[in-house]
């Protein structure tokens, strides 16, 4: 007894020593596509309950953002952040940015230093990112969801981060904002992309915490993202309040992850879903090259995934249908109800 | 006879010649006056101390104090006392320190060996009556009787490992159950207690089959065995050697030689462990290991007798293992034999007994032997893991192109893996989505862009509008996020807090909790019993589908059975299901459906599709 006592007893100061100096990096990644958002606005206003939010949901988001980062900054001077926006052309660093100094001072001159040397570039280069999708061209914005791709990147900066400060045993977590469609399945086509990120994501103890605005209240595969690095899911109806979110349930230190009973809502459906149709599978395919799960036996007998070809021979088989030869008492079968 | 084996003693004050004589069993130390008048015998093995005059006195005496005869009567004095036997003492004297020194460490070798022989003698007596198995039998040569049995024929690996072979190797298939406490679990609730066709329960399993016999059936190649063996001589000089069952089996594999050596005497003229001090501390063993032989080595007079036969043996092997001289002029061969820096003199390795340095000392003779030996393990590995099987290497090949010119031929052009970015599939979708999208239009989005980006040249971004929301929505958010907390709270009220912190505290990752058994709410049996049930559901349900879809109507027997197996876990969920039901277990019954619900969907869905076929039948 004596020595379970002890090992508590030492193990609690380390406990509080280990939260107080720890500094950490909060990464977040934030979905900019704008056809999104118009959509998101467009369905709000239509069903007229929250129309006169009076600001664009956009900029609300940016200045939740910008308060939850100079939060982060504020908690430990060791503290570093990272912002990423999952654009529709593509992802983008917005802080901290390759791009020179900021010269537009978008931010009041007023705030405090520390905040303001972060502020100013992540404003600037928000601008910038809608200025710039302003003069292209339409036929170049598609619809291209970038989503995991800016997770990915998240996650090379968090590793390489992590990296240069291994003496100081900083902690990390990734936050990913992302707007809701109506259709609600759009990352259905970043299966793959999504589990290689849970998969670093784990690797490196990264906690991945989600928050939806609009669209469907589920998110399967960012639910399970969270689920597997002990991350917060939240989703929401839109941004207002939103600062209010992400300072409380999006504001849980790496190290209390275990401890902190987490605002998590509803259950997170494991489920794999067909690579094809999308839709959820009871009896399906899995390709046994990069374990893509599918429904139906693809067309042209290549994996729709990987392109790695299937053996026609097993896929022949895999078509034939189930049959009982005639010499089965059928009866028997049926009175076994 | 070398010369540390006599030298000129006195005994008794008479001259004479001191001789130790290591040919008879048990060696004897033999004295005989220089006039052949008398003579000492004592016998080796008898001999319980060895006392000599140290270096720095004048004297030089051995003195050898024997045991006592424990056949010799206990005789009493007078009084019925018993009289002390006084134990025989033999003194000599020298009178030349290096001969006296010869002698005593001949001595000293040969009597620790018997005192060593002794003391594992009486150790296996001990033994022997605690474990009768373990007492080698020193008669016979020790067969690997005890190593691991093989579970498949290595030497046709690739006929071992087909599935055929595999399904029919029961010998395989019970030593993984036993290695896996978990496929056994499953194993017994399916195939022994439920009736699933064990071919059925392999036949899905091959994969794991042919990990696991190749995992265990990984030999240990043959290696450079008696450099792995080191002989450490104690203070007293007795060799101390633990060889074990394994690499005496080695030993003889590799080295014929001892093996005749150990055939030829032993029983016959020495005991096991006798064989094996003396073999570690003879000629033959250094020559073996490729280590150099000083002349003034003591060796082992018997067993350095086979260093000539093992002369012959070399002979022989070197014969066997001859390279073929390629007939064409060996350009790689020239180059590397450059007279420029080497000079014209044939390599040090051409000229016999001799070494780089010129040295006839026999460097060159362990080099040889070296190489002999690897090349007889890579020989020996010839027919292992189903090398046989491999193409045979055309031996004429590299001297065929060799001859031909070829400085004109083309490069061959590299060839690279094809790598596919799918950008069409990605784009195919994006358009799938852009469709859905539609109700936005450019222009909307255009309108959106420039008012972001007006509003944003307008002025500073003001932070503070943030703050300017009704009390009710903050209350509403507030709510929202307690109420979800509190639902979890209670879901995970079971743990106790301090434990929790506990192991949080302890654990240096916080994702170490994953791999540490999850909390649940079940009592451990129920739980078990769950798992259980949930494991062999899927187990019939796999061979379910892998019957119901091959199509194959031969399999209809085999399909009906397991659907009735289906029939059988469906009863046993809901039975399980209905015991835990009461009114004082909600709870528990709630977590054991949350648990089993999606197994039982899955054997219900199998059930159905069984069932509808067969109405199809009927139909039909
Ligand atoms: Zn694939």
């Amino acid at each position: 007894m004596d020595a379970i006592a002890d090992t508590v007893f030492q193990g609690t100061k380390s406990k509080t020593q280990e939260i107080e100096d720890t500094p950490s990096l909060l990464t977040v990644v934030v979905d900019t596509s704008i056809h999104s958002w118009v959509q998101l606005t467009k369905q709000q206003s239509g069903s007229g309950s929250e129309g006169s939010s009076g600001e664009k949901q956009l900029i609300e988001a940016l200045k939740s953002i910008v308060v939850f980062l100079n939060a982060h900054l504020a908690f430990n001077s060791g503290n570093q952040v990272c912002l990423i926006a999952a654009h529709s052309e593509g992802m983008k660093y917005l802080y901290p940015s390759a791009d020179s100094k900021p010269s537009m001072s978008m931010v009041s001159s007023d705030m405090y230093r520390g905040f303001r040397n972060v502020d100013e570039i992540v404003v600037e280069q928000w601008y910038r990112l809608f200025k710039e999708e302003l003069e292209g061209q339409e036929s170049k914005v598609s619809m291209k969801s970038s989503l995991s791709g800016a997770m990915s990147s998240a996650l090379t900066y968090v590793n390489r981060i992590l990296k240069e400060n291994e003496n100081t045993s900083l902690r990390s977590r990734l936050l990913v904002i992302t707007c809701g469609t109506s259709q609600g399945k759009d990352e259905i086509f970043q299966y793959i992309p999504i589990m290689n990120c849970i998969f670093s994501a784990t690797k490196m103890k990264c906690s991945i915490d989600v928050v939806k605005i609009g669209g469907g209240i589920e998110s399967t595969f960012l639910q399970q993202a969270t689920d597997a690095t002990s991350g917060v899911y939240l989703h929401v109806e839109n941004t207002r309040g939103l600062i209010q979110y992400l300072s409380t349930a999006m504001f849980i230190d790496p190290s209390l992850r275990n401890v902190i009973i987490k605002p998590n809502q509803g259950s997170v459906d494991f489920r794999t879903s067909c690579f094809l149709t999308g839709k959820v599978v009871a009896v399906g395919f899995v390709c046994s090259v990069c374990l893509c799960v599918l429904s139906v036996i693809p067309p042209g007998q290549k994996c729709p995934a990987c392109d790695s070809p299937f053996d026609s021979k097993i896929i022949a088989r895999l078509r034939r249908k189930p049959v009982l030869s005639n010499g089965v008492p059928k009866k028997k079968n049926v009175s076994n109800k | 006879m070398s010369e540390t084996h006599s030298g000129a003693a006195t005994y008794k004050k008479v001259n004479g010649m001191l001789r130790v004589d290591e040919d008879a069993s048990p060696a004897n130390l033999i004295w005989r006056s220089t006039d052949g008048d008398k003579s000492t015998t004592i016998e080796l093995n008898m001999v319980d101390k060895l006392q000599a005059t140290p270096a720095s006195s004048d004297k030089m005496m051995l003195r050898i104090v024997g045991k006592i005869d424990s056949g010799i009567k206990k005789r009493k004095d007078n009084e019925g006392n018993e009289i002390p036997i006084k134990p025989p003492v033999h003194m000599f004297t020298f009178n030349n320190r290096t001969v006296m020194d010869n002698i005593k460490e001949t001595l000293q070798h040969i009597i620790a060996r018997y005192k060593d022989e002794e003391s594992t003698q009486e150790k296996h007596k001990n033994e022997t009556e605690i474990s009768p198995a373990n007492t080698p039998v020193a008669s016979e040569t020790p067969q690997p009787s005890h190593l691991p049995q093989d579970l498949i024929n290595t030497a046709m690996l690739d006929s071992s490992l087909t599935k055929s072979k595999l399904l029919s190797n029961l010998m395989l298939q019970q030593s993984l159950l036993k290695e896996s406490k978990e496929l056994m679990n499953i194993f017994q609730d399916t195939v022994i207690k439920s009736g699933l066709p064990p071919h059925e329960f392999w036949s899905t399993r091959i994969p794991l089959l042919r990990a696991y016999a190749l995992s265990t059936s990984q030999k240990i190649g043959p290696y450079n065995v008696l450099s792995t063996i080191k002989p450490v001589a104690s203070s007293d000089n007795k060799v101390n050697v633990n060889v074990s069952r394994e690499k005496i089996h080695t030993i003889f594999q590799s080295y014929p030689i001892v093996k005749k050596a150990y055939d030829d005497n032993v029983p016959k003229n020495f005991k096991e462990q006798e064989f094996w001090a003396r073999f570690f501390s003879s000629k033959l063993f250094r020559k073996l290991r490729g280590e150099r032989i000083m002349n003034h080595d003591r060796g082992d007079i018997i067993i350095d007798r086979y260093l000539s036969l093992d002369q012959e043996y070399d002979r022989r092997d070197d014969e066997l293992l001859q390279h073929s001289v390629r007939k064409t002029i060996d350009i790689e061969g020239n180059l590397n034999d450059d007279p420029v820096k080497k000079g014209h003199r044939p390599d040090f390795t051409m000229r016999s007994g001799i070494d780089p340095n010129g040295n006839s000392d026999g460097g060159m003779a362990i080099l040889r032997g070296m190489n002999r030996l690897s090349e007889k393990m890579v020989e020996s590995l010839e027919n292992e893991y189903s090398r046989v099987n491999l193409p045979q290497e055309d031996p004429d090949k590299e001297e065929r192109e060799e001859i031909l010119y070829s400085d004109l031929e083309k490069d061959a052009p590299a060839d690279y893996a094809e790598i596919k970015l799918k950008r069409k599939v990605l784009d195919a979708k994006n358009q799938q989505m852009h469709k859905e999208n539609s109700s936005v239009s450019w222009l909307e989005v255009k309108n959106e862009i420039s008012s972001i980006t007006t509003f944003m040249d307008k002025s500073t971004l003001d932070l503070t509008t943030l703050t300017k929301i009704s009390p009710e929505v903050t209350r509403s958010i507030n709510q929202r996020l307690m109420k979800a907390v509190k639902i979890n709270a209670k879901q995970s009220k079971h743990m106790n807090t301090d434990q929790m912190l506990g192991t949080t505290i302890s654990s240096t990752s916080m994702f170490q909790e994953a791999s540490k058994e999850s909390t649940s709410q079940l009592p451990p049996s129920i739980l078990e019993s769950c798992r259980m049930l949930n494991n062999s559901c899927c187990e019939f349900l796999k061979h379910f589908y892998i019957n119901f879809q091959s199509g194959d109507p031969r399999k209809t027997m085999l399909i009906k059975k397991l659907y009735k197996n289906l029939m059988d876990c469906q009863e046993k969920i809901d039975s399980l299901l209905n015991s835990v039901d009461s009114e004082e277990n909600q709870e528990i019954a709630k977590y054991c459906k949350a648990y089993l619900v999606h197994v039982l969907d899955s054997v219900n869905l199998g059930i159905h599709k069984y069932r509808t076929l067969v109405k199809q039948g009927h139909t039909a």
